[in-house]
C-alpha cells in the first residue's frame, strides 16, 4: 500500500530532520510511529502529502500503490489528497474553519471526491458519519459552528472530515494532543471505526498507540530506532530507547530517567548512535559508528547491542 | 448594531432618499436662471447664486453625483485591492513581488497631483473622474489585505484544505475571502469617504464634469464667483455640510461589528462593582 525506503528529509545544510526511514505498510494495517516532540515523525507525514515548504530536500522514495509520490506534478498531488490520502491534523489545533458550520465543511470534503452527489445524499452522508462517530444530536451538530463545540467533539469532527472523501489511506498527526483522557477515549473509539482503512499515525501518547496500533515503529532524533508488531513493542520492547519509554508509564512504575531532551546540535548527531547520550546501554562503539537497522526475526532494531549478536 | 452605525445609517439613508427623490424633492429646476445673489427666503429656501440657480434644487441634484462617484469607486477600489492583496499574499514569492513592488509605486506617486492630470488631459464625464479617483487609491486596501491573508494563510484549517486536496482558488474563495470581510468592508466604506472628498477638491478646482451638479462645483463657483468674498454664507456653508455629513455617514458604518464603546464601558464597571 504505502512504501517509505530511505526517506531522509532535510532543510538546507542542517541535520536532516528525517534520515533514511523506511517502512512498508499493508492494506489496512495500523502504523504507529511513536516518538517525542522535534524526531522528526510530524515532518515525514507532511513529506508523504508532499506539503512540506520549498526548502526541504526530501531523498528517497515514496510510492502509494505502487505509483511514487515524489514524482508526482502539484496538480496530480493535489488529485491524490483527501480522496486517496487523507489527512487528520493535531487535536488541539482549530483545524476548522470558524466561519461554516462544521455539517457544511464535511459535505464539502465529500463533494469534493464525488462531484455528482446531489445534495440531500451528500446530506445525509454527513448525518451517517457523525453519527458513526458517537455524536448524539447530529443535525444539532452539523449545524454548529467549530466554536460551539468543546475539544474532544471538534477532533472527532475533524476526523470525520478527515475521511469524509473516502481515502484508502489515512495520515494522522497527533490526533490526541492536547486532550483530556475522557476524551483521549472518544478519539481511540473513532478510530476504531477505520477498521477498512490503512492508517499511518503520529503520536507520543503511548496509551493510544497500544489501543489504536497494529504495528509500530519507533523514531528518535530523526532516526527510526526499532519497528516490530504491537504485542512485541509493549511486551519485550528490545531498543533501549524503547524500554525507557515503556518504564515511564504509570502502570509500569512512572520510572522516568530519560536524563534530557533529544540532543540537537550536530555534533553529537554527526557520528554514532543518536541515542548514545542517554543510553544506559553505552558502549565506545556507540559514539563511533552509526548501528545499522538488523532484522532479528520479524522486527526490526537499531542499537549495536544487537546488531553486534546478529 | 451600535449607536456608531445607526447614526451613520441615519444620515446615509437621508443622502440616498434625497439623491433617488431629487427631481420630486427639489422646489426648482437646479439649471433654470433667475434672479441672482437672493438670500434664503420662502421661495428660495437656501437662497440663489450668481446666475440666480436654486441652490437647495442644486444640493438634491449633486447628492446624486457625490454619492455615485463615492460609491463606484470604491467599489472598484475595493475588488482591485482585494484581488490582488489575497493573490499577493497566498502565493507570496514571485506573485507577491510584482504586485507589491507595483504597489509601492503607486504608493509614490502624488495621488492628488496625479488625479489632477489625469482629469485635465481626459474628457470630463463621470467614468474618467472615477477612473482618476481610482489610479491610485487601491494601494491601501492591497497591503492591508496582504497581511491579514499572510495570517491566515497559516491557520491549521486553510493548511488543512490544503492537505485534503482543494484548490488554490477555492481555498481562496471559499476560505480566505469571507475571513477577510470585515477588514474589506472597513476599508471599503472609508474609499467611498474618500472618493467623495477627491471628487469635491477636483469639482472644486473646476475639473469636475461640466455643467453637472455636485457639491464640489457649488463650491468652486462660490469661490470663484466671489461668493464667499461677499458673505454670500448661504451659497459655500451647505455643501460644505452635505460633504462632511455624508463622510462622516460612511465613516460611522466603519464601526460596523464592533461593540459599541459607550454600553461596553458601562458593563466593565458593573463588573468591578460585583467583584468589590
Amino acid at each position: 500500500m504505502l512504501d517509505i525506503e530511505d526517506v531522509s528529509i532535510s532543510f538546507g545544510e542542517e541535520q536532516a530532520a528525517v534520515s533514511e526511514v523506511s517502512m512498508h505498510i499493508q492494506e489496512k494495517e495500523k502504523m504507529v510511529i511513536i516518538g517525542e516532540t522535534g524526531s522528526g515523525k510530524s515532518v515525514l507525514l507532511l513529506g508523504i502529502l508532499k506539503l512540506l515548504p520549498d526548502s526541504a530536500d526530501v531523498k528517497g522514495h515514496i510510492r502509494f500503490q505502487g505509483e511514487s509520490l515524489l514524482d508526482k506534478k502539484k496538480k496530480e498531488m493535489q488529485k491524490v489528497r483527501g480522496t486517496q490520502i487523507s489527512y487528520i491534523p493535531q487535536g488541539s489545533g482549530n483545524g476548522l474553519n470558524p466561519l461554516y458550520p462544521v455539517g457544511k465543511q464535511i459535505i464539502e470534503s465529500i463533494r469534493r471526491k464525488d462531484k455528482t452527489i446531489g445534495k440531500q445524499d451528500a446530506k445525509a452522508r454527513m448525518l451517517r458519519l457523525l453519527s458513526e462517530f458517537g455524536f448524539n444530536d447530529v443535525r444539532k451538530i452539523a449545524e454548529s459552528y467549530p466554536f460551539m463545540l468543546s475539544g474532544g467533539m471538534r477532533q472527532r469532527a475533524l476526523i470525520a472530515m478527515g475521511i469524509a472523501a473516502d481515502a484508502s489511506l489515512v495520515l494522522a498527526d497527533e490526533p490526541t494532543k492536547g486532550l483530556d483522557t475522557e476524551r483521549i477515549a472518544m478519539v481511540i473509539d473513532a478510530f476504531s471505526k477505520l477498521q477498512d482503512k490503512t492508517l499511518l499515525c503520529v503520536t507520543h501518547d503511548l496509551r493510544f498507540a497500544k489501543a489504536v496500533a497494529s504495528r509500530i515503529t519507533v523514531m528518535y532524533a530523526s532516526e527510526q530506532m526499532e519497528s516490530c508488531e504491537k504485542e512485541e513493542f509493549f511486551e519485550h520492547p528490545l531498543h533501549p530507547y524503547s524500554q525507557a519509554m515503556l518504564k515511564a508509564l504509570p502502570e509500569n512504575g512512572l520510572f522516568a530517567n530519560m536524563g534530557f531532551a533529544p540532543p540537537k546540535s550536530g555534533e553529537i548527531l554527526r557520528k554514532g548512535c543518536h541515542f548514545k547520550e542517554r543510553c544506559p546501554y553505552y558502549r565506545e562503539k556507540c559514539s563511533q559508528e552509526k548501528p545499522p537497522f538488523v532484522t532479528m526475526g520479524n522486527r526490526k532494531v537499531r542499537c549495536w547491542k544487537y546488531a553486534d549478536e546478529a | 448594531m451600535n449607536r456608531q452605525v445607526k447614526a451613520g445609517m441615519t444620515i446615509l439613508a437621508v443622502i440616498l432618499f434625497v439623491a433617488v427623490f431629487a427631481p420630486v424633492l427639489s422646489p426648482h429646476d437646479p439649471y433654470e436662471l433667475g434672479i441672482p445673489y437672493q438670500i434664503p427666503s420662502s421661495e428660495h429656501i437656501l437662497g440663489t447664486n450668481d446666475v440666480g440657480q436654486d441652490i437647495l434644487s442644486e444640493l438634491f441634484y449633486g447628492a446624486r453625483v457625490s454619492l455615485t462617484i463615492g460609491i463606484v469607486s470604491a467599489l472598484v477600489v475595493t475588488v482591485i485591492g482585494t484581488t490582488l492583496g489575497i493573490l499577493a499574499g497566498y502565493y507570496g514569492g514571485k506573485v507577491d513581488r510584482i504586485i507589491s513592488q507595483l504597489t509601492n509605486v503607486a504608493m509614490a506617486l502624488p495621488s492628488l497631483p496625479l488625479t489632477i492630470v489625469l482629469v485635465a488631459f481626459m474628457e470630463a464625464n463621470l467614468r474618467n473622474l472615477i477612473i482618476a479617483i481610482c489610479i491610485t487609491s487601491w494601494t491601501s486596501t492591497v497591503r492591508i489585505v496582504r497581511s491579514r491573508v499572510m495570517q491566515i494563510r497559516e491557520l491549521p484549517f486553510v493548511k488543512l484544505e490544503t492537505t485534503m486536496g482543494a484548490s488554490s482558488v477555492y481555498i481562496m474563495i471559499r476560505h480566505i475571502l469571507p475571513n477577510l470581510g470585515e477588514i474589506v468592508f472597513v476599508r471599503a466604506v472609508m474609499e467611498v469617504a474618500n472618493a467623495m472628498l477627491t471628487e469635491a477638491s477636483l469639482s472644486f478646482l473646476g475639473l469636475g464634469v461640466l455643467g453637472q451638479k455636485s457639491w464640489g462645483s457649488i463650491l468652486h463657483y462660490a469661490f470663484y464667483r466671489n461668493g464667499i468674498i461677499n458673505g454670500y454664507y448661504w451659497w459655500y456653508l451647505p455643501p460644505i455640510f452635505c460633504i462632511s455629513f455624508s463622510v462622516l455617514g460612511f465613516m460611522l458604518l466603519g464601526y460596523y461589528g464592533k461593540k459599541d464603546i459607550k454600553k461596553k464601558h458601562k458593563k466593565n464597571r458593573k463588573e468591578k462593582i460585583s467583584y468589590a
